[in-house]
């Protein structure tokens, strides 16, 4: 008498721990710590050149991406490609350490689209901001406070996640981090806060841990899998979608988009494909345009549900 | 087996899409999840929507739904507590 998952569960091995070892990171934190960011922004340069150079794994991981992203790269285009990425998330990991332990006011923020995001709130069903590894988007969260509302953070921290006591969410006086580890007690907590027309943040662009809720889209060319979990609690609740993506503008300023509005009927039953290529299609237009701000290290594309 | 826990199973049923399980197999204490009834966690969040919508009680947070959500029976036990406490 059991029912039987409608689909089945998403096979893909990927692991959040860092390159970097445990004293690297400890440098860069105290160097923030006592210097600020800018002498970490330097260093970085030439740590992440070491990287590129020596380390293979790095053109791993990142060739899933760069590969999808720039197609006709000659190999020194895309070592080039894979540079400037690796950069970009280093001084976007700084970024998020130096809010973690100099504070929220080491950078401005501005919100593409708050108006349009408090008249969806102001529907009563709650918000479900759907965020992507795009930009430095946990030091842009910050930006959040803009919307004078509580805002709950649904997140997976891995064993490998060595960064995790210097960025808490501390700073932010509406912001509560969910941990998604706790699958049963995250999906409540998620559904408890909807039903308080609060607002909820999932991640749109990564299977992980696996789930039954995924889809196959168009993403790059080429076909990838993209998580439904964030479309079924929309259709559960009947909260909108925003797609907010973060980008970083400036050495201190960091922009949040409103990228795309969705909303799921009752109807959808438990087809969410073509919400997860809505995201996919304003995730593509975002790449175009901020090609080395998109941070996913793993094979989207090889990702199945079998 | 009380109107309410006959409530909840119809209610289940019709608006979680159970096609395979009737009211009359269905034992108040079986678990709702994993290896009883077979729901998977983001079924979680329709129950909250339709406790607050049938029962007019809210699942304030993550402990007290994970409590409640056990089994029927322990749902039931959860609503006509709320109810006595409004």
């Amino acid at each position: 008498m059991t029912r039987k998952a409608t689909s089945n569960q998403s096979a893909q091995t990927w692991s959040s721990k860092s390159l970097a070892s445990h004293w690297q990171h400890e440098f860069f934190y105290l160097l923030i710590q006592f210097c600020g960011r800018w002498p970490a922004y330097i260093f970085s340069y030439i740590v992440v050149l070491c990287y590129v150079l020596f380390v293979p794994e790095v053109h791993r991981r990142s060739s899933y991406y760069i590969g999808k992203r720039f197609p006709k790269a000659n190999k020194l285009a895309r070592w080039y490609h894979v540079w400037r990425l690796c950069q970009n998330m280093a001084i976007a990991l700084i970024d998020k350490a130096a809010i973690g332990i100099r504070g929220t006011e080491e950078f401005t923020y501005s919100l593409k689209g708050l108006e349009e995001l408090k008249e969806l709130q102001a529907q009563g069903n709650g918000l479900i901001l759907l965020t992507a590894h795009a930009g430095s988007w946990q030091a842009s969260l910050g930006g959040l406070d803009l919307l004078e509302t509580p805002v709950h953070v649904m997140m997976y921290r891995g064993e490998g996640d060595v960064d995790i006591p210097y960025f808490e969410f501390t700073a932010r006086h509406n912001i509560n981090v969910i941990p998604a580890e706790d699958t049963m007690g995250s999906v409540i907590a998620v559904a408890a806060a909807l039903r308080k027309n609060e607002l909820v943040a999932i991640m749109g662009d990564r299977i992980f841990p696996p789930t039954a809720y995924t889809a196959s889209v168009d993403f790059l060319g080429d076909s990838a899998l993209f998580p439904t979990a964030a479309y079924k609690i929309a259709q559960s609740t009947q909260a909108p979608v925003a797609l907010l993506l973060t980008r970083k503008i400036g050495a201190s300023q960091m922009e949040l988009s409103v990228a795309h509005i969705l909303t799921v009927p009752k109807s959808a039953k438990n087809n969410f494909t073509p919400y997860a290529q809505e995201v996919a299609h304003a995730l593509e237009d975002y790449v175009q345009t901020t090609p080395y701000q998109f941070y996913n290290f793993f094979d989207l594309w090889s990702t199945t549900n079998e | 087996m009380s109107d309410m826990h006959q409530k909840l199973k119809e209610l289940f049923i019709t608006e979680l899409n159970l096609e395979d399980i009737t009211i009359e197999d269905w034992e108040n204490d079986t678990p709702l999840f994993g290896d009883g009834i077979g729901l998977d966690s983001l079924d979680a969040v329709e129950i909250v929507v339709l406790i607050e919508k049938y029962f007019g009680i809210a699942i304030a947070s993550a402990d007290e739904g994970k409590t409640a959500m056990l089994s029927v029976n322990t749902l039931v036990d959860f609503i006509k507590e709320k109810q006595a406490n409004a």
